[in-house]
């Protein structure tokens, strides 16, 4: 393990969801930690508890028990409006079905997140603009998202997840809607977004996505496990 | 900046399905439109009432004696005693009934070849009548009834406008005799065009109310007029007037006559237009409580489809006050419009009435202020319920909404 002081820890975390008068817990006390400048992927089968963690490390959720430390900062107890605040400062998204605004442009999209950071617009169009670069999408900066292709939705929804200039990356199955050869792409500007020193965690089912990362963790079940304890369950339990 | 950027996400938003938001607007409109149209045709019809009742004199009471007194009426020396109490100008006795009227060639000029004979109304006034009710309109040719006139008795007449053009067309026939019950009556003028609410003399033909006691039976006046100097010490003058009619009635207790102020009748006047209006503001209010209601669903609606987008929001960083502020500026953009169109239509629609109707279209400024902001509050209260739903859902279901 590398000296890094975590940028992401969670202590014994776990959650239950109620459905009537049944509990249905889907975190058993998840102990994870994520370096400054690594690039994790959370590898699991659906109903592992996978999203629920995602959503829990996106500030999106708050656990039942345990500790959530991001940065230097204690996660349980902010309001709602700190939480927004959080999400919208320090965490990037990437979500599966890209979740772009139909009716506004690529660039509009992309400038979304710095509408709830308060920057003016002048400033708004020239970082959505050099983001849109960065993803190397700057001659569409005008189309409807219906206008683009998948592969091409995706990079302006991660050129919008990058705008605020947040510290870490959170992937949802971010190639799940995506062919294999666009797929690749976005794990190479994930990669080269992670040696620019963005932290990236991405949640996934698909080992060969998943492999893309420096580290990969296992989640079963509600349960983390490393690749040798993963190993070395019963090998049918992980299939999923 | 903020707000900019939010405004233009709405106006965006509201485009985007037009149809429906001009059919939730609608609602507002026409709430909008009832009320400020109601609302200035009301007051516009209100002000003439108030004018020509007023034009007519507040500074009056009308003294009337009941079919069942000791007396059939009042003499022309009792009529004299209430013109004499402290704070009268004056009184107006008012005889009215039809009589034949009878145009001779060889007496007057008049449109009609040979002998014209037509019943038309018969007023018994005295001077005092046209030194006040008629004074404004004044006399088109010739002179009015003279005191000299009301002390003789004389035989003399003063054409209504509508009668004299009917009978005479342009002519003057001043000096010329006209028969009333077969007595010669010369023709001493013709009055001007009364306009207002009283313009009964129009068609009349007026003769000294004590000819019509004495030459043509009307009977004594029952009813008069009394004219305050001014209209403050009315309360005085009435009491003192109250207690004369006691005297000459022989009635203490009052139930053989009754004296209606001017003042009371333009009280109840504008009593009953106060609540015709209001209840026709009330009715205006229901259609904008209805228009709200257009609002809120179109409103729910609008949050439950876009649950995925207000879900995206928020992962990107919009908070509850954020969302909330959005849904509501939706709302209020739809009411307010429908507001200002309202505002626009009821404007106009009063004053193409006050062309019909004919009363004087005026534009209150704070009538249509009062209707913007109403209009602003029927969207900030009916926006408020799906706004909070819109701002209090659940980020992670929302997003799963896709």
């Amino acid at each position: 393990m590398s000296q890094k002081r975590p940028i992401i820890s969670l202590e014994g975390i776990t959650k239950s969801y109620q459905m009537g008068d049944l509990q249905f817990p889907v975190l058993h006390g998840i102990t994870f930690n994520v370096e400054a400048g690594e690039f994790v992927s959370v590898l699991g089968p659906s109903g592992s508890g996978k999203s629920t963690l995602m959503n829990i490390i996106g500030c999106l959720d708050v656990p039942d028990s345990g500790t959530y430390t991001l940065g230097r900062r204690t996660v349980a107890g902010l309001s709602e409006r700190a939480m927004a605040r959080v999400r919208n400062h320090d965490i990037g998204f990437v979500f599966q079905s890209f979740q772009l605004l139909p009716r506004i442009s690529a660039i509009e999209n992309v400038m979304l997140p710095l509408i709830y950071a308060k920057v003016p617009r002048a400033q708004r169009l020239a970082r959505a603009m050099k983001e849109l670069e960065r993803v190397g999408l700057a001659d569409k900066a005008d189309n409807l998202p219906r206008q683009l292709s998948g592969g091409q939705q995706q990079r302006v929804a991660i050129a919008r997840a990058l705008v605020t200039r947040p510290r870490i990356l959170l992937a949802d199955e971010p190639t799940g809607a995506l062919d294999r050869a666009t797929g690749a792409q976005i794990m190479d500007i994930f990669q080269s977004l992670n040696q620019e020193g963005i932290t990236v965690v991405m949640i996934t089912h698909d080992h060969k996505v998943a492999s893309f990362a420096s580290r990969i963790v296992y989640i079963l079940d509600g349960k983390l496990y490393t690749k040798e304890e993963y190993e070395a369950l019963d090998g049918n339990a992980g299939k999923g | 900046m903020f707000f900019l950027s939010t405004i233009r996400m709405s106006l965006s938003n509201l485009r985007a399905n037009a149809m429906r938001t001009f059919l939730t607007m609608l609602g507002v409109i026409i709430g909008i439109t009832s009320i400020l149209a109601l609302l200035t045709i009301g007051q516009g019809v209100t002000d003439s009432v108030i004018d020509q009742l007023s034009g007519l004199g507040g500074n009056r009471a009308t003294v009337t004696i009941h079919d069942t007194a000791v007396k059939p009426g009042f003499t022309e020396n009792e009529l004299a005693q209430f013109a004499k109490l402290e704070g009268v100008e004056g009184v107006a006795p008012r005889l009215s009934s039809h009589h034949m009227l009878t145009l001779m060639p060889e007496l007057t000029k008049s449109k009609f070849d040979g002998v014209h004979t037509v019943a038309r109304r018969v007023m018994g006034v005295n001077d005092f009548y046209f030194s006040t009710y008629t004074k404004n309109a004044g006399m088109l040719y010739g002179r009015s009834i003279s005191p000299d006139d009301v002390t003789y008795r004389t035989n003399v007449c003063v054409l209504g406008f509508d009668l004299w053009q009917s009978l005479y067309g342009n002519y003057s026939p001043i000096g010329e005799i006209i028969k009333i019950n077969n007595t010669d009556c010369t023709i001493i003028g013709v009055m001007s065009e009364l306009v207002g609410i009283d313009t009964s003399g129009n068609g009349s033909i007026i003769v000294p109310y004590t000819t019509a006691v004495q030459t043509f039976a009307m009977g004594l006046p029952n009813s008069f007029d009394v004219v305050f100097r001014s209209s403050g010490e009315a309360d005085e003058v009435i009491a003192r007037v109250e207690n004369l009619c006691a005297s000459l009635l022989n009635n203490a207790n009052g139930n053989s006559y009754s004296i209606v102020n001017q003042e009371e009748v333009l009280d109840m006047v504008l009593t009953i237009t106060d609540l015709v209006l209001g209840m026709l503001a009330g009715i205006a209010v229901i259609a904008l409580v209805v228009g709200g209601i257009g609002i809120m669903n179109m409103m729910l609606v609008t949050v439950s489809e876009r649950t995925a987008e207000i879900g995206l929001r928020k992962a990107l960083g919009a908070t509850p006050a954020v969302i909330l502020l959005q849904f509501l500026i939706e709302a209020v953009i739809i009411s307010l419009f429908g507001g200002i169109i309202g505002v626009a239509l009821g404007l106009g629609a009063s004053y193409v009435a006050s062309l019909l109707i004919g009363y004087t279209f005026t534009f209150n400024p704070i009538t249509a202020m009062l209707a913007l902001l109403f209009s602003l509050a029927v969207g900030v209260l009916f926006g408020l319920l799906p706004a909070r739903r819109a701002a209090k859902m659940n980020p992670i279901e929302a997003l799963r909404a896709t």
